[in-house]
């Protein structure tokens, strides 16, 4: 970044006792015309010293050739972004031990395969049953039932009842053009349940690849889980696919977290050498945006709430990312 | 009825967030992620010997003392390496060494890599430093599907 200029004789400079003013507070003129060609003048400082810096850079480069100091990158939000207190370090003992008592560590330790349940409101769109079809052949062991307008608590009870150790919802908008929007996740019996904002669902039937699915068990990639409750969340989408997957099929799951919204995607890939891979895009592809992680079932009245999406306290910043 | 609640969505957050999203899309260069974290599923070995690049496995043999010999870990040390390699902060998968699995496909794709390894001990004997990335003879990789394939994929 370009060094920041020095306040020029003649402005009151920043005072060190304080914390430092920036310089251009300090150009604070009660004339607007005075004021004005101080900005300009700063900003025209500025600039060359920019320049100045980019000429000196590209020369050490050019001189030192190979041992120069790398490029200087762009900042990009995931550069600038607020470190979060809870990112997960990768050999943290204390989350290994968490993992392995958590409501997944079953699953983790091969104890159940998984069985999902996929179902929808009262009386789902065309859309949106396509959707749930897909998704039932996308997530191995799925099973789609309608509801019979029973509630979700219900729902969760019988289905954990019979052995299911997942529970989906889809929930659609019938008021807009885009049906599905909302996606329930509850992992059965006693497990959490996570609210998301479903968006940008693209089913394969549109991508005519439908027939390209196979049956093999997925693979599954996770990516840019950090923070603890986004390793949290991460491991339950996870549990939802089963944990040996057939690297015969050659299918890889993907849930890519990128500035909070999670990219899911299902491809066919295919190493053309140890450097190149290429990937063919099967399946449905759909956005999920986390709103609210309970502890037990979905309870909306008496639930205990992990992890709410206040938006006025936590998107205060852009800088500031949860998962 | 619990979803029938109805929540009211803003109009403006609405919008905000698909333009976050659409941004955050753009950001991701999924394809490209997804790529890597494959590549790097190869390297570590996650696929065992299902596919047979002659260099990047020659190299693992030299350097690993064979492949066979990883696999060959009791199930107890299998699992904690399993759970190490879960905590990674950004790579999590689901079934790093499943054993079983790649004991299948071993026995599968023995006649294979059979051929291969022959091929690639040919091409790295012949007088050139392991290492090497230059121009190597052009090695035939065969995927055996058993039984009637049921996918078509295009390579």
């Amino acid at each position: 970044m370009a060094p920041r200029s020095k306040p020029k004789p003649g402005e009151p400079s920043s005072s060190d006792a304080a914390a430092p003013l920036l310089p251009e507070r300090c150009i604070d003129h009660k004339n607007k015309n005075i004021r004005k060609e101080k900005w300009r003048e700063l900003r025209l400082q500025k600039n060359k010293e920019k320049r100045e810096a980019r000429k000196k850079r590209q020369k050490v480069r050019e001189e030192l050739g190979k041992d120069a100091p790398p490029v200087l990158q762009p900042h990009t939000i995931e550069t600038l972004r607020i470190p979060d207190v809870t990112t997960v370090q990768p050999d943290d003992l204390e989350t290994q031990q968490a993992d392995r008592l958590d409501e997944f560590g079953g699953y983790f330790g091969r104890e159940a395969a998984p069985r999902v349940l996929l179902t929808a409101g009262d009386f789902p769109s065309p859309k949106t049953r396509d959707f749930m079809k897909e998704l039932a052949l996308v997530i191995p062991n799925t099973e789609v039932r309608l509801r019979n307008f029973s509630s979700v608590k219900k729902t969760a009870r019988v289905a954990a009842a019979k052995g299911y150790t997942d529970l989906i919802f889809i929930n659609e908008d019938k008021s807009k053009k885009v049906m599905a929007n909302g996606l329930l996740h509850v992992h059965l019996p006693d497990g959490p349940s996570a609210l998301y904002r479903l968006s940008n669902v693209k089913l394969s039937a549109e991508m005519r690849r439908i027939k390209e699915f196979t049956h093999h068990r997925p693979e599954v990639v996770l990516n840019n889980f950090t923070t603890m409750l986004g390793h949290r969340v991460g491991r339950m989408l996870a549990s939802l696919f089963h944990f040996d997957p057939e690297f015969k099929g050659r299918r890889v799951m993907t849930l890519h977290n990128q500035r909070d919204y999670i990219f899911f995607r299902h491809h066919r890939y295919e190493f053309k050498n140890e450097k190149k891979c290429a990937l063919r895009e099967l399946g449905p592809r759909f956005t999920l945006k986390l709103r609210s992680l309970q502890k037990g079932t979905f309870d909306s009245k008496t639930g205990e709430y992990e992890w709410i999406r206040k938006r006025h306290e936590m998107e205060d910043s852009r800088r500031k990312f949860h998962l | 009825m619990a979803m029938k609640k109805l929540v009211p969505l803003p109009r403006k957050v609405e919008r905000r967030e698909v333009r976050r999203e659409d941004k955050a899309l753009v950001a991701a260069n999924i394809d490209k992620a997804i790529e890597k974290e494959l590549l790097e599923r190869l390297k570590k070995g996650t696929y065992g010997d299902v596919y047979n690049f002659p260099q990047a496995t020659f190299d693992k043999v030299l350097s690993k003392e064979g492949v066979e010999s990883d696999e060959e870990e009791d199930a107890e040390g299998e699992e904690e390496e399993e759970e190490e390699l879960e905590e990674e902060l950004e790579k999590e998968f689901v079934a790093d060494f499943a054993e079983s699995d790649e004991e299948a496909d071993i026995e599968d794709y023995g006649a294979d890599s059979s051929d291969s390894d022959t091929e690639s001990a040919a091409a790295a004997a012949a007088a050139r430093p392991a290492p090497s990335r230059t121009k190597r003879p052009r090695v035939e990789i065969e995927y055996e599907y058993d039984g009637p394939s049921t996918s078509k994929v295009k390579s």
